[in-house]
C-alpha cells in the first residue's frame, strides 16, 4: 500500500476538492471532540457542583431550625 | 416469565460499577480505528474515476449517517424499555442517546451538504434522503427539548419515550428512499444481498471507519450515561462516596 499523492501538496489541495475535503474532516474532528470530552467536562462540573453545594446542605438545617424556632 | 434479571441489570449502580473497565478499552479502540481508517481513506485509497478527491468524504459522511440512524433505534428501544419494564437505567441510556446522535445527524447532513457542491453542483435538494435526515436531526431535538421541558424527570422521560417511538418510522423511510423516490442521492454503495459497487480498494477503510463510528458511539454512550446516573442518583450514598473520592 503506497501514499496515492505525489507530493505532500498534492496530497493538501486534492485537485481542486481540498476545501470541501478538509472542511468535512474538521467539522468531524470537532464533533467527535465535543462528544468525546463532554461527559467529562460534565462529571467534573457535577463533582464540583456537588462539593461546593455540601457546605450550603450542613447549614440549611440550622439556618431553618433557627428561622422555624423564631417564628415559633 | 420472570424479569428479576433485567431490572439488576437495569440497577444504575450495577451498571456503574461494571461499565468501569469498558471505558478505557472502547475508548482506545474507537480512536485508534477512526485515525487508522481516515488516513487510509484521505492518503492511501485511490482516486474516484467519476467524482476525483471528493469522494473521500464518504469515509466520514456514509458512518456518521448509519450510526445516527442505528442510534435512533438505541434511543428508542430503550424507551420502550424503560415505558413496559420501568427500568431507571433504560430512560438513563435515552437520555444519554439524544445528544450524540443529533451531533451525528447534523455532521452527516453537514458533510452531505458539503460533499454535494462538487458533486451535484449545489449544496442542498430537498429531495426524500436529504429531507427525511433533516426530519431525523428534528426528532433528536425534540427529544431534547423535551427531557428539558419538565420540572418532573418521570413526565419528561415518559414523554421523550414516546416522541422517540413515533419517530422510528422515519428510520425506515431514510433507508428505503433512494428506492421510493427519484433522488438526487446516489444508492447504497455497500450491499448485503449483491456485489458491493465500491472497489476493494476504497471498501476496506470504510469498514474500519464504519467499526470505529459505532465504538466511538457506544464509548461515548457509556460514558454519558455513567454521568447521567451520577446526576440522577446525586443523593444516593454511593455516589457520594464516588463524588467524594
Amino acid at each position: 500500500m503506497n501514499f496515492y499523492f505525489a507530493t505532500f501538496s498534492e496530497f493538501v489541495q486534492m485537485g481542486t476538492h481540498g476545501p470541501y475535503v478538509w472542511a468535512c474532516y474538521f467539522l468531524m474532528l470537532a464533533v467527535l471532540f465535543v462528544l468525546g470530552i463532554s461527559p467529562n467536562l460534565r462529571t467534573r462540573q457535577l463533582k464540583k457542583s456537588s462539593r461546593s453545594r455540601k457546605p450550603t446542605a450542613k447549614s440549611t438545617p440550622t439556618e431553618s431550625g433557627s428561622d422555624h424556632a423564631s417564628a415559633a | 416469565m420472570n424479569w428479576q434479571w433485567l431490572h439488576r441489570f437495569g440497577s444504575p449502580k450495577w451498571f456503574y460499577d461494571k461499565t468501569h473497565l469498558w471505558v478505557w478499552g472502547l475508548g482506545i479502540l474507537a480512536c485508534g480505528l477512526l485515525f487508522l481508517g481516515a488516513v487510509w481513506g484521505l492518503a492511501f485509497a485511490p482516486m474516484d474515476a467519476k467524482q476525483g478527491n471528493s469522494y473521500r468524504i464518504i469515509y466520514i459522511h456514509v458512518p456518521s449517517a448509519v450510526v445516527s440512524m442505528a442510534g435512533y433505534y438505541v434511543m428508542a428501544i430503550a424507551g420502550i424499555i424503560g415505558l413496559i419494564w420501568r427500568t431507571k437505567l433504560s430512560f438513563i441510556v435515552m437520555r444519554s442517546a439524544a445528544p450524540i446522535g443529533a451531533f451525528l445527524t447534523f455532521a452527516a447532513l453537514f458533510t452531505g451538504a458539503v460533499w454535494g457542491k462538487p458533486t451535484w453542483g449545489t449544496y442542498w435538494v430537498w429531495d426524500a434522503r436529504i429531507t427525511s435526515m433533516l426530519i431525523l436531526l428534528f426528532l433528536y431535538l425534540g427529544i431534547i427539548a423535551l427531557q428539558g421541558a419538565f420540572q418532573n424527570q418521570d413526565a419528561a422521560d415518559r414523554s421523550a419515550a414516546w416522541l422517540a417511538i413515533v419517530g422510528m418510522v422515519n428510520v425506515p423511510i431514510i433507508y428505503k428512499s433512494v428506492e421510493w423516490w427519484n433522488t438526487l442521492h446516489q444508492p447504497a454503495t455497500i450491499k448485503f444481498t449483491q456485489k458491493s459497487t465500491i472497489d476493494p480498494s476504497m471498501l476496506y477503510p470504510l469498514i474500519i471507519m464504519f467499526f470505529a463510528f459505532y465504538l466511538f458511539y457506544f464509548w461515548v454512550l457509556l460514558r454519558s450515561t455513567r454521568t447521567e446516573i451520577l446526576r440522577r442518583e446525586i443523593k444516593t450514598q454511593w455516589v457520594s462516596d464516588i463524588i467524594k473520592g
